[in-house]
């Protein structure tokens, strides 16, 4: 229709563009306008402030306990610093649990079919129920085992829940390898691990990457599991972040975006660190098939 | 340098599937052996289970009369080049071709490992890319880059699975007399598997041909040519495969009486277009397609219903439709059992 018209053709385009664009930054940036709002512009009544009338930085000396006046009505000062730490180790505990056990299971499926054909769907069941409904048993045989408000109990829960999307991401990744690759390095002298480690793995590093960012991701951002089974000694980030609320100011929103802005940091650093390794590029290209 | 002697190997995987029966070969040192055969044949199995990648079923590899089954691939000194090159893309050049050295962590020194990397290098044609990685080779290159980097450890035993045949034909023919060369400087025992017979044939010092994972022939090429065992060798070798025809329908061909239950096995090559009345002609056809080819033309014909393929020089090119005579030297035919196919 628009063959005489091509910038009707590019108009068209870039407004859908703009369109996709602004529904998926507008919460971006809600939240970091929100984070620098003071108290009366958080939701009054009758007006939208699309920006601070002022940018303060009131939010953040609320979560860290810097804040001064406090008051009924205003927000109380809490401190964020510990929960965040708490988040780093149980999220970066069970990512690394889930990759160490869940690679090698992945590669065991892909390459010797360890299990039959069974297995992976298996795998794949620990996540086809939603995780509400395991919960309170979890937490039952937590209380039996002394893993309620451990990092440990949170680190293997974490491991656990994730390692289905491990075996499953990293196993069509291995697959994409050629068996001839593992053959070749155990031909010229590697053992089995050594041509793993060696041969194969380098060549899934863009896979490897991306599921432990995909992974981190989820623990970083669970809410239910550690809303049940963190304790004071535990406390992660996001059940932290539900607590900032109060009788006199109801919901803290700018405290809450404050802490919802500095969570989105350790994703972000994550992701631009291994940036280069997500794309997969070259290693896959190759091999003629 | 090593002899490799195969006795009564057989290789059948789960599910029943027998993928090379009993299979008996004996290669000499310093030879170089194709083995030959259709997709599925069991050629790449007997490759596998040569280098340690695959266990046998029964049987046994001897390699200089020691039993190998029991040493792992990775002792076996053997050095393997794959079809699809299994290069390491996320190395150097370099670092690929030294693969072998440093995980066999024999006792050199830096110095001689470079030394040697630099020569292996040379002789595959790669010394100006050493620095670059290896996945970002052109797929000729990266061939290359396989062929040194099982060279470098000074192999006993050369195994190759259809290195050339993602190559493409210029290049082929260029490795073909490359990889000839290099097996010819360094003496070492290659066996080569193949489907593509021209190559076997032009590298070949002994062809193998193997069907349904069983030995069909062993012989040289021009044995496996002239005196193809069977109708399935005769069938298999050839640019223009050869023409069956039923005694028959040309008893002048089928000597001592032998019209009955016998197959005539006749090389395109060994047919020549004669005029339809030409008192040489052992058969009449019709013309139905002619394939010229540049330096022959291959001409389809039609005798009695059977097809018949006969190579000719393009200089009396025949039309579509035109009746000719086919002569035939007599000394060139080769009869077949029907019932055993085997040659008589």
């Amino acid at each position: 229709m628009t063959e005489g018209r091509p910038w009707l053709t590019f108009l068209g385009k870039a407004l859908v563009i703009l369109t996709l664009g602004v529904l998926f930054l507008f919460p971006l940036y809600w939240i970091l306008t929100m984070a620098f709002k003071p108290q009366d512009e958080w939701s009054p009544v009758g007006h939208v402030y699309w920006k601070p009338s002022q940018w303060t930085l009131d939010n953040f000396r609320q979560i860290f306990g810097t804040a001064k006046n406090t008051g009924f009505f205003t927000a109380a000062p809490t401190d964020a610093t510990s929960s965040i730490l708490h988040s780093v180790v149980a999220a970066t505990g069970g990512t690394i649990l889930a990759m160490l056990v869940g690679v090698f299971a992945a590669y065991g499926i892909a390459r010797y079919r360890a299990g039959g054909s069974f297995l992976p769907f298996q795998i794949l069941q620990l996540r086809m129920f939603p995780p509400i409904a395991i919960v309170i048993p979890l937490l039952i045989m937590y209380s039996y085992l002394h893993l309620v408000d451990t990092f440990w109990g949170l680190i293997l829960i974490y491991g656990a829940v994730t390692f289905p999307f491990v075996v499953w991401l990293m196993r069509s990744f291995f697959q994409e390898v050629p068996r001839e690759i593992s053959e070749a390095a155990i031909v010229d002298g590697c053992s089995q691990w050594g041509a793993f480690f060696k041969a194969v793995l380098p060549q899934v590093r863009g896979g490897l990457a991306a599921t432990a960012l995909f992974v981190f991701i989820l623990n970083w951002s669970d809410f239910l599991l550690a809303l049940v089974l963190s304790g004071s000694n535990t406390e992660t980030a996001p059940v932290f972040l539900n607590g900032l609320q109060s009788a006199g100011a109801g919901q803290e929103y700018g405290p809450q975006a404050a802490l919802g802005l500095i969570l989105i940091i350790p994703p972000a650093v994550f992701g631009l660190a291994i940036q280069r390794y997500l794309v997969r590029g070259l290693t896959f290209g190759a091999i003629k098939q | 340098m090593a002899k490799i002697r195969i006795d009564s190997l057989t290789k059948e995987f789960p599910g029943g599937v027998v993928a090379v029966k009993e299979l008996d070969l004996d290669v000499p040192h310093g030879s170089f052996v194709a083995l030959l055969g259709p997709s599925g044949c069991g050629k790449t199995t007997t490759m596998n289970m040569i280098s340690g990648l695959e266990q046998q079923t029964s049987g046994e590899i001897f390699f200089d009369d020691e039993p190998i089954t029991r040493v792992p691939p990775g002792r076996r000194n053997v050095g393997f080049v794959f079809q699809n090159y299994a290069i390491f893309t996320h190395m150097t050049v370099y670092n690929n071709i030294a693969f072998g050295l440093k995980v066999r962590k024999e006792g050199r020194s830096k110095a001689d490992r470079h030394a040697e990397v630099q020569r292996i290098a040379e002789i595959v044609g790669l010394s100006g890319s050493l620095d670059r990685k290896a996945g970002r080779l052109s797929v000729n290159d990266m061939q290359k880059v396989a062929l040194g980097r099982s060279m470098i450890v000074k192999p006993a035993i050369f195994l190759l699975d259809e290195p050339f045949s993602n190559l493409d034909a210029a290049f082929r023919a260029y490795m073909r007399t490359e990889l000839k060369r290099i097996q010819h400087e360094m003496g070492q025992t290659m066996v080569y598997v193949t489907h593509d017979q021209v190559e076997a044939m032009s590298m070949a010092d002994r062809i193998a041909v193997m069907n349904l994972g069983e030995l069909q022939q062993y012989g040289s090429p021009d044995e496996i040519y002239n005196r193809p065992a069977n109708r399935f060798v005769a069938g298999f070798v050839g640019s223009t495969q050869m023409n069956f025809l039923p005694a028959a329908l040309a008893p002048s061909l089928a000597a001592e009486g032998l019209t009955n239950g016998v197959t005539l096995g006749i090389r395109p090559e060994a047919l020549e277009l004669v005029p339809p009345d030409d008192p040489r002609a052992h058969l009449r056809a019709t013309v139905g397609l002619v394939e010229p080819l540049g330096a022959k033309d291959v001409v389809h014909l039609d005798a009695d219903d059977q097809p018949v393929r006969v190579v000719s020089a393009p200089g009396r090119r025949p039309h579509v439709g035109d009746a000719v005579g086919i002569a035939c030297d007599p000394g060139r035919v080769l009869r077949f059992d029907d019932e055993t196919d085997m040659a008589i």
